[in-house]
């Protein structure tokens, strides 16, 4: 059941703060890269914010790297960089406004993580969905995880392991779609 | 000399142990519009023929800017984004937030959308979310800034700062406001600014007069103390029949006319409060907004917990675990409003009433019980409940790994208690009897229906002492005071108030023992120290009792009974000029106070100051034209008079 994406991707409109054009696929031969798909007045999204730094500080340093990306093209680079500030994203950052990132790995909620190997030519879309079960529907959440996804999948990645594409359902904020 | 001194107890003595809950009213303003109208569908839905009326009306309250929703809803382009998002969380009714459901009780400002509503919702998201013409936009909301009732008369803040950590389980902690007022105070209303509201979920107010939260405070570490629930021992009953309930979208409103509630001096307000973690650390402070009324209270309603806590016992895995309570009416009342109360394995909460010819009037219905969205709901016209109607509770709890929100993975036995892995089954019902004193007819037969459940139990004796203690019936009020004493020897409030009991039965010698054994319990239960200094008074025991007079002047400087019966006190003792000055301003205090007004003529015919003096007993006479007291000292002073 594992949705897999893999082939040329032209990303011509993904941002960094400073508006340069920046690319946060994993180059041929580089380390895995997890994308988090996230928006400034996501409260389901907020709350994962001590969960997502604990996932940095452990994995980055072991070659994965990590990009918070905003697909709400009104949020502002200021409106951005004052989010990462209040809840210690220190982590870089990128604006998705024509969501070619979004349509790349077809996530549809913030939060949502999609997580990229590139052991190969090209990056291969390994996992696309939830951080963790706690939310399982709006207004209804466990009072802590039961399972970890993100976290088995980075754990997994770091141990070499090469992984079959899968993805898991994920609750949040939905992405509007583009005027 | 002192025999002809009057002196004053705190009286009555009543003893309402059962946690405390009061309350501002739920928000009536923004009534939602849920009956169903069946018109035929609109060819092409808009947004400001259509969905601008309903989300301006039902979301827009909480969806603005400082609110507890996480955006706004005050534009089409603010809706047009969401737009999916609120055809989703409108179809599966988790937006507006409306837990009962419709049809069982007429509750007050429902806001909740009717099928018709929610359909248009949807296809309009479906359609592409168009604008529609400009000519038929509706005004966006206006909303009152700041105070909703204008500036209070009182504004109480938290000392210090709060901290609700970043992450991790919700949060339930309750903090201690002091209340600077001098006197006593009739509160009409009261508005809690909670802080950030995406933190704060919801919030009960307590009013505590013995400072048995403060206690608690200053054991717990940090600001405030931990608890999902709290219970308060109070001596008083007045404040405890109110619900004081704030959740997202609640302003302050006024209490029903002649239904203020009284607000004493040197009382604590409580603020028990479920905090959400936001993914940052969030620092809150909440600030209360008190408005007074100069108009005694008229209508008198009280508090009725349905609950069976000792009998929740839930087995690990158990879907269907039924807990149950009733109370039999013994007098006519009126309903106005609900509490209904479990925390996470809670699954179904019922609360109807069966009348005495055999219909079933239902009160409130929640079938998907969600702790977060626990509320305070009022009745949109009383529910008028004749005497012999049965009130009755129903909760169902789902204690298997299928309920989501168990707080135990894998499930665990379940048992009563104030953490958020215990559970509670409690339906408060507010209701207001044809008469004030009907409240001790509904205390003394809800205490008695307690004790079926809990033998021997503490808040059942203390309180059916106190209902007895009212009812004029002070020997079966002592002996249910002992057997409260039985279960919880060290209860200063109760043995403040067996003391009292027992004077008021003329037995002084043992008065003064359980005065002083209240105090040896509670040291700064200023209460007992008063009666005690008193009763002293009573057995000519002035010297001695002086100094607990002393300390309770000083801990109430406006309290005029502690004022005359200090200046009593000295007047006896010889001590005529500070005695003087003492009731003076004890009649300051209170003009209305007969004792004041007559101990201070004493005090003055004493010193010579005879024309003063009489002056202080016609000022008493007309407080109480027949005392016999006052008008023998007045006809001995004229009698003086003449002499010289």
């Amino acid at each position: 059941m594992g949705y897999s994406w893999a082939g040329a991707l032209a990303l011509a409109a993904v941002l960094d703060l400073a508006g340069g054009p920046v690319d946060p696929l994993p180059r041929p031969g580089a380390g895995p890269a997890v994308l988090v798909f996230v928006r400034t007045d996501c409260p389901i999204a907020n709350r994962y914010a001590p969960e997502l730094r604990r996932l940095h500080d452990r994995y980055a340093r072991r070659g994965i790297s990590f990009w918070l990306v905003y697909p709400d093209p009104s949020e502002t680079p200021e409106a951005i960089r004052r989010h990462q500030r209040d809840f210690g994203l220190g982590f870089r950052a990128v604006r998705d406004p024509q969501h070619e990132l979004v349509r790349a790995t077809l996530v549809s909620v913030t939060p949502e993580a999609a997580v990229f190997t590139s052991n190969g030519a090209e990056p291969r879309l390994v996992y696309r969905g939830r951080i963790d079960d706690r939310y399982v529907d709006f207004g209804r959440a466990r009072p802590a995880p039961t399972t970890r996804d993100l976290r088995e999948v980075l754990t997994a990645l770091a141990a070499g392991a090469t992984l079959t594409p899968r993805t898991t359902p994920a609750v949040g904020c939905f992405i509007p779609p583009l005027e | 000399m002192g025999s002809g001194l009057l002196y004053g107890l705190y009286r009555p003595h009543t003893a309402d142990l059962t946690p405390a809950i009061a309350a501002v009213l739920v928000l009536a303003a923004a009534a939602g519009c849920a009956r169903a109208r069946s018109e035929p569908p609109p060819e092409v839905v808009t947004f400001n023929r259509h969905v601008a009326p309903i989300v301006y009306r039902n979301c827009a309250p909480c969806h603005r800017p400082g609110e507890a929703g996480p955006f706004s809803l005050l534009s089409y382009a603010d809706v047009r984004k969401r737009a999916d998002q609120i055809a989703r969380v409108t179809s599966s009714r988790y937006m507006p937030p409306w837990p009962p459901e419709h049809g069982y009780g007429e509750l007050a400002g429902e806001r909740r959308l009717s099928d018709d509503q929610i359909a248009l919702l949807q296809r309009w998201a479906r359609e592409g979310a168009p604008e529609g013409p400009p000519a038929e936009a509706p005004a966006p909301p206006r909303f009152p800034e700041g105070w909703q009732l204008g500036p209070p008369d009182l504004v109480v803040e938290m000392r210090e700062t709060y901290t609700v950590p970043a992450e991790g389980p919700d949060v339930f902690r309750n903090f201690v406001l002091p209340v600077p007022v001098k006197g006593a105070r009739y509160v009409r209303a009261l508005e809690l600014r909670p802080g950030d509201k995406k933190v704060v979920h919801h919030a009960n107010v307590l009013v505590d007069g013995t400072g048995s939260a403060r206690q608690r405070d200053t054991s717990d570490p940090g600001v405030g103390f931990a608890g999902m629930d709290v219970e308060l021992e109070s001596d008083r009953f007045e404040p405890d029949s109110h619900f004081l309930f704030w959740k997202p979208g609640t302003a302050a409103v006024t209490e029903p006319p002649g239904m203020a509630w009284s607000l004493d001096a040197g009382t604590d307000l409580v603020l028990n409060m479920h905090l959400q973690p936001t993914g940052k650390p969030e620092p809150i402070r909440p600030v209360v907004g008190l408005y007074f009324t100069d108009e005694p209270p008229t209508r008198f309603p009280m508090l009725l917990q349905l609950e069976h806590d000792g009998a929740i016992d839930i087995p690990a895995g158990e879907k269907h675990f039924v807990v149950a309570d009733h109370y039999d009416l013994p007098v006519d009342v009126e309903v106005l409003g609900v509490y209904p109360h479990a925390h996470y394995v809670g699954r179904d909460v019922q609360g109807f009433a069966a009348l005495p010819d055999g219909t079933k009037k239902w009160l409130i219905w929640i079938r998907d019980w969600d702790f977060a969205w626990q509320a305070v709901y009022r009745f949109a016209r009383p529910v008028f409940l004749p005497r012999g109607s049965r009130v009755e509770m129903r909760i169902a709890y789902d204690n298997s790994a299928d309920n989501v929100r168990n707080p135990n993975d894998p499930p665990r036995r379940v048992v009563a208690g104030n953490r958020s892995t215990d559970e509670m089954g409690h339906l408060w019902i507010q209701v207001l009897p044809r008469q004030r004193d009907d409240r001790w007819v509904l205390q003394e037969t809800f205490m008695r229906r307690r004790l079926e459940k809990y033998p021997g139990d503490f808040v059942a004796h203390a309180n059916l002492a106190a209902a007895l203690e009212q009812r004029g019936q002070q020997e079966d009020a002592i002996v249910e005071y002992r057997q409260a004493l039985r279960a919880r020897p060290d209860s200063a409030a109760v043995l403040n108030n067996l003391g009292a009991a027992l004077q008021a039965s003329g037995r002084l010698d043992d008065a003064v023992a359980q005065y002083r054994a209240a105090l040896r319990a509670q040291p700064g239960y200023l209460n007992a120290r008063h009666n005690l200094g008193g009763a002293l008074v009573l057995k000519g025991a002035f010297v001695e009792a002086l100094p607990h007079l002393l300390d309770a002047v000083r801990a109430r400087p406006d309290d005029a009974t502690a004022r005359n019966n200090l200046g009593g006190a000295l007047l006896a003792t010889g001590r005529v000029e500070e005695s003087i000055r003492e009731l003076r301003r004890a009649a300051e205090l209170d003009p209305r106070s007969l004792n004041a007004h007559y101990n201070l003529g004493r005090a003055l015919s004493a010193r010579g100051r005879v024309g003063e003096a009489a002056a202080a007993f016609e000022q008493a006479l007309r407080i109480a034209p027949e005392d016999p007291d006052v008008l023998q000292a007045l006809s001995e002073l004229n009698a003086g008079r003449l002499r010289n």
